[in-house]
């Protein structure tokens, strides 16, 4: 049965996968092929596989919260250890559904509404100051890069990082770093990263691929 | 399953006796007779601690404490023994004969006649016993007179001579003396006697002929044939310890007097009225083990008396070293167990040559076969293998209490007991902690014997993994991601010769773990942070720090984010722009800028941005942007922009967007009907993407794009994301192939497009492709207002709609002419004379349909302006930005204008409060005197109608100067300058958005030039520092 059960699973994702392919592919690119793909209805059901697959994760969502809160509440009621800060999401939490909650009913018609002050003085500051540490971190990262070996690569690193930014700098005295600076980034820059564009797209053709011949099913794990 | 293991093993050592002679050649023992100083088995007290099994319990205690008195090897009874009724008549000859061996020392070489005549008389062959004694009697035991010779050609010579002893026992005193070393066999113990693997061999075969045997053998040992092939049993034994033995077609390892009596027929078995045991219930009670090891009241017991066994052969008699110890020891060390040379002498040839002579080749099977291998697997590795412990939801609530709070358990147990310890173990002052994980001494034995290359690679791979191995003391620390990184042979230090290259750099030692973490501030690291922290925040109080040149303010007509600003500036009015927020809030300081000036610009143009995101947070955070950017005049929701649910699924639902627009653009973010008029991708002028990461870009450049062909995408991304956003922007000649149309990126393009959508009179200036000519440099914009054609493609407006450019007055205005003398501070010098000159030039010749219906004091017209920017404008106290601040006026607001300056780059303004003041003049749009209204003139194009780029001329209109720097930076030091706020209308209540834009951008320069310099410290020091390292070092 079990064997049975994988290769029914295998043969529904291969068609599914196929079906997807076809309506995403040919149904766009290739004339009147495509006005016959189109024509069957295949678009209609490729969008059907694409809307199950949005709707699904949207669902997730709830569920991650759902999940997050019930989470908190046990620990909160077991008082695990850092309740208190359960104490704050959960309540957190709660006031701000409550909020959006009757602010789309009409009782909180403040402007700017309540929850718009929540999110720009609480959430997008305290994240991005939250970023802004990070600079900290890389810059003593930098500073320690070679404490530890002196190697032909740190320096390299550490030469480059240093034309990187002076070269950004809008003085009149660095601009022949500024030069050096624009050639590194349109050149060996741009070129590695249109090398490791090139290869998602081929690591991505060749899963496609593994997975509609049946090659790879690790959807079964 | 080490308990089961255990229990055949206490059973299984009966097979030797306490002399160390084999059990092949002789019977079960029964007692020390023959030599007192050797050391002896408790069986009996073995078999009370064992607990009884099954077939044991239901036996009668008579026997049992007959068995324990006597000393013999008796720990229970079979079936057959106590069904029979006759127990005492049996048990207690027994026990009365046997006593007296036990207690005579001269018995040890006893009289033959004496022990014959005490022999009791179903023993001594005697024919006048009461029958009903005789079921009691073993078959084997019995007098075969109704068994021929010919059917027991090979009888054993003792039995021979036992039954010829029923007449005259001619050899009775030869036979009794054997009894010292070999007592005839005990039913009790007949059983467990087999050799343990031989039996259990039986078990493992899957042949016919073994099943014949097997049968055979247990019939002829008195229990009968089992009713069924020992499938049973077979399951209850691990297959994998015997699976790939060779069934034992013979049994040429059965004890001796297994296989002797193995040679009895079936004729041999015992009579029809005796009660044979059941073999179902044998085989049940095999399968039962559990509920065995489960009636044992302690596990330490019986380990202690095979500890007292083992004791017994003593390693001055047989080499055999004491193992109480760490058999007593409930978490015993396994691999040390295993891998001490003298852990098991009989692991080695080495410690068999220690053994006494005759002892090693008498070692049990099962102990000569822990350093024996089966298929390269040994058998403790084997016995490992098969070990289940038992699942926890069997314990009881207690156990599993106990349980849980291990698994809880920390490293370190400084503390002593925990309360949870004390309240599950009452009494119990403190636990072990947890066993350390000690790497095993190398032993040649254990690791030539027991372990295969691949079992020894897989240890080292567990060691690795719980970084086992290390001194005690030493902290339990894998290889760091650094020193994974330096590991590569690319990673050589520069400065190290092919000698000290595999010298490294002495590590610290790690605290012990015992041993409280102490932390330490590292002053590096604070030095460098406060550095850091100072760089960035100067700039914003140091006015001296501000270095370096503002970003242009133009963008270089070649570039892509000229290509960018171009197509945002090509809108129509009533396009639905297609604008994807993809950032978060740790992005939002970098990107809001770029987004809030694109949404203007969108919105200037009459276009409607229709806003989707895939970040929920982005979504309501860019939501608040575009309320806030109408200022006092809010843009409606839903009418002059969108903002619409947000888009779940990453890719998959970018590319489910793309595919249906509709339903996704429906509804906005509130659930209301937004009633947008596009049905597919296509039906958008401009797609906008700003993004943090280059994923998003990609997404937007392979998901969507390619299904709106002909729409032109500009994308606006962060710093970290331009290097892998680059290669999907278009040059200017292959823009018919789906990507990028143009690209702005960071800060930097965020303050060249505000500064360009701040100057008034588009379009901007651009500057040469080659050319990045500092701000400073570029020449400023002409003070003559430039009059910008209508485009040819713009659309008339309705003439009700268009903001008519009412003729000014017919006379020319006369505004007061001031000629202040300023005096200026200490520093301000050198001081600026300041000549007000009339507001509009001698040629401005007003039509005469000037109604003057807004005139001032005097009879003249009021000249009023409204500021062009939504953001705090300052008013100062002459023209110039030299000058003190005086106030800050709310963007949007209307001011009356009453004088300008000789370049007409500052106008004179009076404020409500009668305050006079100036302001620059690229911030005011001024308005004729018979203009609309000030909110008329705010006001942007009704949506749906498209934008006629129509500059007021200046016969009649507003004058739009051309932006300036100066002006530019006065919008922001608007906001810094600590001035009373001229409240005039209602201004934002969110934050102002770029505020301190010239700050930031000062304070990036300065910071980038301490980070070079803290960088390039670190670098020199670190380096003369290795080289010091090596130079000691030689």
């Amino acid at each position: 049965m079990s064997r049975l059960g994988a290769a029914f699973t295998t043969a529904l994702v291969i068609v599914v996968g196929i079906l997807t392919v076809l309506g995403l592919a040919v149904g766009e690119g290739l004339g009147n092929l495509s006005l016959i793909v189109q024509t069957r209805g295949l678009p209609v059901i490729t969008d059907l596989f694409l809307q199950v697959v949005v709707v699904t994760i949207a669902t997730t969502v709830i569920i991650g919260i759902i999940n997050l809160l019930s989470v908190h509440i046990s620990r909160i009621t077991q008082r695990k250890g850092g309740w208190v800060y359960s104490v704050i999401l959960v309540v957190s939490a709660l006031a701000v559904m409550v909020i959006t909650l009757l602010e789309r009913a009409g009782v909180l018609t403040g402007r700017p509404s309540l929850s718009a002050i929540l999110l720009e003085t609480v959430q997008i500051s305290i994240e991005s100051a939250l970023a802004g540490l990070v600079l900290f971190a890389l810059v003593y990262g930098a500073f320690r890069l070679m404490r530890r070996r002196v190697t032909w690569w740190a320096m390299l690193f550490t030469l480059i990082l240093i034309i990187l930014l002076l070269g950004a700098l809008p003085l009149p005295a660095v601009n022949g770093l500024a030069s050096i600076r624009n050639w590194l980034l349109a050149v060996p820059v741009s070129a590695g990263a249109r090398g490791i564009l090139l290869g998602i797209a081929l690591a991505t053709v060749v899963a496609g691929v593994r997975i509609l011949i049946g090659q790879d099913r690790s959807y079964r794990e | 399953m080490s308990d089961e293991f255990d229990d055949l093993r206490s059973l299984f050592d009966d097979e030797e006796d306490e002399e160390g002679h084999p059990a092949a050649d002789n019977l079960p023992d029964t007692g020390d007779v023959s030599d007192e100083d050797a050391p002896r088995l408790d069986t009996g007290e073995l078999s009370g601690r064992l607990g009884q099994l099954d077939w044991q319990q239901s036996g009668g205690d008579e026997a049992d404490a007959a068995a324990s008195s006597s000393g013999l090897g008796v720990t229970g009874q079979l079936d057959w023994q106590k069904t029979s009724g006759h127990e005492p008549a049996f048990t207690e000859d027994v026990d009365d004969w046997m006593q007296e061996f036990a207690e005579a020392d001269e018995l040890a070489v006893p009289d033959p006649q004496a022990v014959w005549d005490d022999m009791p008389d179903w023993l001594a062959g005697d024919d006048s016993h009461d029958q009903p004694a005789e079921p009691d009697v073993p078959d084997w035991l019995q007098p075969d007179d109704e068994v021929s010779d010919a059917t027991h050609p090979e009888r054993p010579d003792w039995q021979e001579e036992f039954h010829a002893g029923a007449e005259t026992p001619p050899d009775a005193e030869e036979w009794l003396a054997g009894i010292g070393e070999s007592a005839p066999p005990d039913l009790g113990t007949a059983l467990p006697d087999v050799d343990s693997d031989d039996f259990l061999n039986l078990f493992g075969t899957d042949e016919l002929e073994q099943e014949d045997e097997i049968s055979e053998i247990l019939r002829d040992i008195g229990l009968g044939t089992p009713a069924e092939p020992p499938a049973e049993a077979m399951e209850e034994v691990d297959e994998s310890w015997f699976a790939d033995e060779e069934p034992a077609e013979t049994s040429p390892e059965l004890p001796a007097w297994l296989t002797e009596i193995e040679d009895f027929g079936p004729e041999d078995a015992a009579p029809d009225d005796v009660a044979l045991p059941a073999n179902e219930d044998f085989f049940s009670e095999l399968e039962n083990l559990d509920d065995l090891r489960a009636a044992v009241p302690d596990a330490d017991e019986p380990l202690q008396d095979i500890d007292s066994l083992l004791a017994g052969y003593d390693t001055v008699e047989s080499g055999i070293p004491d193992t109480s110890e760490r058999l007593l020891d409930l978490n015993p060390d396994i691999e040390r167990l295993l891998a001490d040379d003298d852990s098991f002498g009989f692991a080695g040839d080495e410690a068999a040559d220690d053994l006494p002579e005759g002892l090693v080749a008498e070692l049990p099977d099962w102990l000569s076969e822990m350093g024996a291998s089966v298929d390269e697997l040994s058998a403790a590795a084997l016995l490992r293998q098969g070990q289940k412990d038992r699942p926890v939801e069997e314990l009881d609530e207690r156990l599993q209490a106990l349980h849980d709070a291990g698994l809880n358990l920390k490293p370190d147990q400084e503390e002593g007991v925990s309360d949870l310890f004390k309240s599950l173990l009452p009494g119990v002052n403190e636990a072990l902690p947890p066993v350390p994980i000690v790497r095993a001494a190398d032993s040649g034995i254990a690791g030539d014997l027991i372990l295969t290359d691949a079992q020894r690679s897989k240890i080292d791979q567990l060691e690795k993994m719980v970084a086992a191995g290390r001194l005690p003391g030493q902290a339990a620390q894998g290889m760091s991601a650094i020193d994974r990184t330096y590991d590569s042979p690319f990673m050589q230090n520069v400065f190290d010769d092919a000698e000290a290259a595999g010298e490294e750099e002495p590590r610290p030692e790690a605290p012990a773990a015992s041993r409280r973490r102490v932390r330490r501030i590292k002053i590096d690291r604070l030095l460098v942070t406060l550095v850091v922290a100072a760089a960035v925040l100067l700039p914003f109080f140091v006015s001296s720090l501000r270095i370096g040149d503002l970003p242009p303010s133009a963008f270089v007509a070649s570039s892509a984010a000229n290509r960018a600003f171009q197509q945002v500036e090509g809108l129509h009015v009533g396009d639905y722009v297609l604008f994807a927020a993809e950032y978060g809030p740790t992005a939002a300081a970098e990107l809001d800028s770029l987004t809030d000036a694109l949404l203007r610009h969108i919105i200037e143009r009459g276009a409607r941005p229709v806003i989707v995101s895939g970040n929920a947070v982005g979504l309501a955070h860019v939501n608040n942007l575009i309320e806030n950017i109408g200022g006092e005049q809010a843009l409606e929701a839903n009418q002059e922009y969108y903002v619409t649910r947000y888009l779940a699924a990453g890719v998959i639902g970018t590319r489910a967007f793309a595919r249906n627009v509709v339903n996704y653009v429906s509804t906005d973010m509130n659930g209301q009907a937004t009633n947008l008029g596009v049905s597919n991708i296509g039906d958008f002028a401009l797609i906008v993407v700003v993004a943090e990461r280059a994923e998003e870009v990609r997404a937007w450049a392979e998901q969507v794009v390619p299904s709106a062909s002909g729409v032109p995408f500009v994308a606006a991304v962060s710093y970290a994301a331009a290097p892998m956003a680059e290669p999907y922007v278009l040059s200017g000649s292959d823009s018919a192939l789906p990507g990028l149309s143009g690209m702005l990126v960071g800060y930097r393009d965020a303050y060249t497009y505000r500064a360009i959508l701040g100057a008034a009179g588009r379009p901007p200036q651009l500057l040469p492709p080659a050319a990045t000519t500092p701000p400073t440099t570029m020449p400023l914009v002409e003070a003559t207002p430039e009059v910008t054609e209508p485009a040819e493609s713009a659309t008339p407006l309705p003439p009700t709609e268009i903001p008519s450019a009412t003729p000014l007055p017919s006379e020319t205005p006369v505004l007061p002419t001031e000629m202040p003398t300023l005096v200026p501070t200490e520093t301000q010098t050198p001081t600026p004379t300041t000549t007000e000159t009339p507001l509009f030039p001698a040629t401005f010749t007003p039509t005469p349909s000037f109604t003057p219906e807004a005139a001032g004091a005097g009879g003249l017209p009021v000249i009023t302006g409204v500021i062009n920017t939504s953001q705090g404008v300052n008013v100062r106290e002459n023209a110039g930005r030299e000058f003190a601040v005086v106030a800050v006026l709310a963007g949007r607001s209307t001011v009356q204008i009453i004088g300008r300056n000789g370049d007409e780059s500052w106008y004179k303004i009076l404020l409500e409060d009668g305050t006079e003041g100036w302001i620059s003049a690229s911030l005011v749009t001024v308005q004729s005197p018979a203009s609309p209204t000030p909110e008329s003139a705010g006001k942007r194009l009704p949506a749906g109608m498209r934008l006629q780029a129509v500059t007021p001329t200046p016969e009649g209109g507003a004058v739009v100067p051309e932006a300036t720097e100066e002006a530019t930076a006065e919008v922001m030091e608007a906001a810094t300058v600590a001035a009373p706020t001229v409240s005039v209308g209602d201004s934002a209540a969110l934050p102002v958005t770029m505020a301190y834009q010239d700050e930031r951008w000062y304070s990036m320069t300065f910071g980038i030039i301490v980070i070079v310099a803290v960088i390039t410290l670190g670098a020199v020091v670190n380096i003369l520092r290795s080289l010091l390292i090596r130079r000691g070092r030689s």
